[in-house]
């Protein structure tokens, strides 16, 4: 999957994401799930040999290399490139399915009924399955782990990121999602409180 | 002359040559050459088994036998002509042992011509699939034989000293393999420095190394560059309780790809099973008293990857 004694710095995105020039779409996401799982853990099978700002980049190196590859467009884009064929440098396309625009509350209630503004982890994830988003894609997106997108979604108080955390994590993915971060971050602290999770 | 030529041809089949090693003690090698062994038999290949853990020989208990008369030691010492007359019967079908030499320890770093003819003799021994126990070490006797066998296993178990000493192994058998590559003594000496992991140079992974030899010797670079296709180490997990750490497979295999830029093959993985050690303690083979175990199941995995030449991609099944 690799050529041979190439370090990861100068290996092609399809080496990041240890996939053939072949992989279907599916073989991708699997391959970035699993290498965003490998080099986000911070466990010592990353760090015995990689300091901890390396693995930093080899995870953000995973995002580019999936971003580029995932989206057949780009894809072709990054192959020609590779034969020496493309004239520039591949630029890793922003996900075309994040909304940057802030959605009209007639879309909202097209993808919640009458229930919008209870934002929960419910109509979160009814929003991005409106939106067509997969988490993996927010996760790339925000940034923010996919386990703890999944929390949100879930409202899996055990497992939340700290309280100061969580409120970020909100806003970013309200944001991601076209909604207003402001009353998606308070109302949804507001119900989990009621359920039980603990502000500081 | 042709005609015997074509019924060898015929005969003839595919031989392979497993050495196993990890470099750490007590994890598991001599216990997974053993049931790697009979599960092989099994799929009903004929199999020998060699320990050639030339400190601490024990193969034989873990395959329920009494010390065989006749071991390695007698080809090593005591001027046996074949090493085929050392061996032995396990009571499995199919599964001979060539037991291993005891507590000689001025035998522990054998010169290399002897190397050279201890390997050449279990390569030529008839059969489909020759596994050899290693033993521990990171001494480049074990890495010599781990090389000879070209397709070295190395067993690590969830523990951040194995991992440690998986990662140490691959280097270290790596350069062995290039310092066995050349006679040019100004490249042996800069791989001599690289082989210690603190070296001043710098010198971490097998590109640098590359980039030290170029520059004393660009022949001898081009030449390491290109016999790399060959060394494909293969990769088991023993003693996982989990699932997590039964992946922890996938994580060494890219970590190797990313930081050695070796490709490495991933065979699977062995659950922990306090049932092992009792065998082991019963002095009886694990499969023959746990067949249908969740370890034996996972052991007869490997045998089927190890026989289709094929490791995992992404996912443990
Ligand atoms: N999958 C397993 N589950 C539970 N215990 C295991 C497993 N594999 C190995 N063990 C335990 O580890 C012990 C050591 O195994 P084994 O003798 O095969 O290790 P080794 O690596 O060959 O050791 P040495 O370095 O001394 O040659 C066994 O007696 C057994 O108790
Ligand atoms: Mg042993």
């Amino acid at each position: 999957m690799v050529t041979q004694l190439k370090s990861w710095r100068e290996q092609d995105y399809y080496e990041i994401l240890e996939i053939s020039h072949k992989a279907t779409e599916e073989e991708i996401r699997v391959a970035y799930d699993k290498l965003k799982t490998i080099y986000s853990s911070g466990s010592s099978e990353t760090t015995i040999l990689f300091t901890s700002e390396e693995v930093k980049e080899i995870s953000d190196k995973v995002d580019e290399a999936y971003r580029v590859l995932r989206d057949p467009r780009s894809q072709r884009e990054y192959d020609l490139m590779l034969r020496g064929e493309g004239d520039k440098p591949v630029i890793p396309p922003p996900s075309p399915t994040v909304t940057h625009r802030i959605l009209t509350p007639q879309e909202i209630k097209e993808a919640l009924g009458d229930d919008e503004t209870h934002w929960s982890g419910e109509t979160l994830c009814a929003m991005r399955k409106y939106l067509s988003l997969e988490l993996d894609e927010v996760a790339v997106e925000t940034k923010i782990a996919k386990k703890n997108l999944k929390a949100i979604e879930e409202e899996d108080i055990k497992i939340f990121p700290a309280p100061v955390y969580l409120k970020g994590f909100l806003r970013t993915y309200a944001k991601a999602l076209g909604l207003d971060p402001q009353e998606v971050a308070e109302k949804y602290i507001a119900r989990i409180t009621w359920k039980g999770y603990q502000k500081d | 002359m042709d005609k015997e030529k074509d019924k060898k041809g015929k005969q003839k089949r595919e031989k392979h040559i497993w050495a196993i090693a990890g470099g750490k003690g007590g994890i598991g090698k001599s216990f997974v050459t053993a049931n790697l062994g009979i599960a092989l038999c099994e799929r009903g290949k004929r199999v020998i088994v060699v320990d050639a853990d030339l400190g601490a020989a024990n193969l034989h208990t873990l395959l329920g036998v009494p010390q065989p008369p006749l071991s390695l030691d007698d080809f090593i010492r005591r001027g046996m002509r074949n090493i085929k007359a050392a061996l032995t019967e396990t009571g499995i079908p199919n599964l001979q042992l060539i037991a291993g030499v005891h507590d000689i320890l001025t035998l522990s770093n054998p010169k290399q011509g002897l190397k050279q003819k201890i390997m050449r003799h279990i390569s030529s021994l008839d059969a489909d699939h020759i596994i050899v126990d290693l033993g521990t070490g990171m001494s480049p006797h074990v890495f010599d034989f781990f090389l000879i066998s070209e397709n070295g296993i190395f067993l690590v178990t969830p523990e951040p000293t194995s991992l440690e000493n998986a990662y140490r192994f691959i280097r270290g058998v790596f350069f062995r393999r290039w310092m066995n590559m050349t006679t040019n003594n100004n490249v042996k000496k800069i791989i001599e420095t690289a082989m210690d992991g603190n070296n001043p140079e710098g010198i971490k992974t097998p590109s640098d190394l590359l980039a030290q030899v170029g520059k004393v010797d660009k022949e001898t670079a081009t030449i390491f560059k290109k016999g790399m296709s060959t060394f494909r180490p293969r990769l088991i997990i023993n003693q996982a309780r989990n699932r997590k750490e039964a992946e922890l497979g996938f994580a060494v295999r890219s970590v190797c790809r990313k930081y050695f830029g070796i490709e490495l093959s991933f065979l699977g993985h062995i659950l922990y099973d306090h049932n092992v050690y009792l065998s082991v303690q019963r002095g009886r083979a694990f499969f023959s008293d746990y067949p249908s175990s969740d370890v034996a199941e996972c052991i007869r995995d490997i045998a089927v990857r190890l026989s289709d030449g094929k490791g995992l991609e992404w996912s443990l099944s």
